[in-house]
């Protein structure tokens, strides 16, 4: 089966789930095929877990403030900040019947192709499961997984360069707590490829890119118009509405 | 004037082993669980279960042990098609009778 590969581009919180969500619908009624995805984030955004509490999760006006975007996945999992520059994010969509059934092995093999990629970069990396990959004990890339309809997606990032000051003040869990000390330990617990390499954000790009791609007969496109169109239904109806991301 | 029984709401969480954060706020009225939210950083397939749950969650009895409460969390569980990872029916049943105390 042919994969796409859609270019890297930056988009807001909400659409990029949006694309996420139209393209795995499409994928589950065959009209589109197994997709790729590295993107980023402009502005810079928090994505929160599917179940998590708005609320408990997220510093409204910290986020504010620094005019971040925040959106609720489709996706379990926990809080993620999503850097500007700072991160790469990936998303795997398919026909569930490409991926198994098996959850836990399906992480284990997308999360495989992610630590492949940043061994070619030098680094030695962990797979922790359900949806960790670490080095040295820290947190340097984290992924969910959902699957509906036929499809399955997994999104995922990978963690370029991390301002721990920024990201521990719009994470609710340690700015409403916390002391110098335990942002010190929080930011102690994750890691970033430019704190073990000398690898640029295209070298991390690219080495990505060559790893999911491996053993695979692959394409590069954009998005298809119907996507387009039902990217633009979901950021209206679902991402873009305060009502879904505080929903919990 | 009839006398209300007064619905109380708890709140718990805890870190599973191993597993994911899980978060519980409870409305009860001491002898029956009258509604329960439940949140966290955990997966469940298919993630619309999470409200099934709740749902069929509401009206259990409280003064059943906590593996009459898993038992029940599993049963729902399996009847509905619900997979969770990150804790089990019997991490769920505690924090809720943590959170109804």
């Amino acid at each position: 089966m042919r994969w796409r590969l859609l270019p890297f581009a930056r988009h807001s919180a909400a659409v990029n789930m949006a694309i996420d969500e139209a393209v795995a619908e499409s994928i589950g009624k065959g009209a589109s095929p197994p997709t790729i995805r590295f993107y980023g984030w402009e502005p810079s955004a928090v994505s929160i877990g599917c179940f998590q509490s708005y609320n408990d999760e997220v510093d409204e006006l910290a986020c504010s403030l620094r005019g971040v975007d925040v959106v609720r996945r489709r996706t379990g999992g926990g809080a993620v900040y999503h850097d500007l520059d700072g991160e790469i994010t990936y998303s795997v969509i398919a026909p569930l019947e490409l991926m198994g059934e098996d959850i836990t092995s399906s992480y284990r093999e997308v999360c495989g192709w992610v630590i492949d990629a940043l061994r070619a970069l030098g680094i030695e990396p962990e797979y922790r499961p359900i949806n960790d990959i670490t080095v040295g004990g820290k947190k340097i890339s984290g992924c969910a997984q959902t699957r509906r309809e036929g499809a399955f997606l997994q999104h995922g990032t990978i963690l370029y360069a991390v301002d721990r000051e920024v990201m521990f003040s719009l994470l609710k869990v340690s700015a409403e707590k916390l002391s110098d000390k335990a942002l010190a330990e929080a930011g102690d617990r994750i890691t970033s490829v430019s704190e073990l390499t000398s690898a640029s954000r295209s070298d991390l790009l690219a080495a990505l890119q060559a790893s999911f791609c491996r053993w695979k007969e692959w394409y590069e496109r954009p998005l298809m118009p119907p996507e387009r169109s039902r990217v633009a239904e979901l950021v209206r109806d679902r991402y873009g509405d305060p009502a879904w991301t505080r929903s919990r | 004037m009839g006398h209300g029984v007064e619905v109380r709401t708890g709140t718990a969480a805890r870190k599973v082993r191993g597993g994911k954060l899980l978060r519980v706020r409870a409305d009860h009225d001491g002898n029956t669980l009258v509604g329960v939210a439940i949140t966290g950083d955990f997966f469940l397939y298919p993630e619309e279960g999470l409200s099934v749950l709740e749902k069929m969650l509401a009206g259990a009895p409280l003064h059943e042990g906590d593996e009459q409460m898993a038992a029940r969390i599993e049963t729902i569980m399996t009847g509905s098609g619900i997979v969770s990872l990150g804790f089990g029916p019997s991490d769920l049943a505690t924090v809720i009778r943590e959170a109804c105390r």
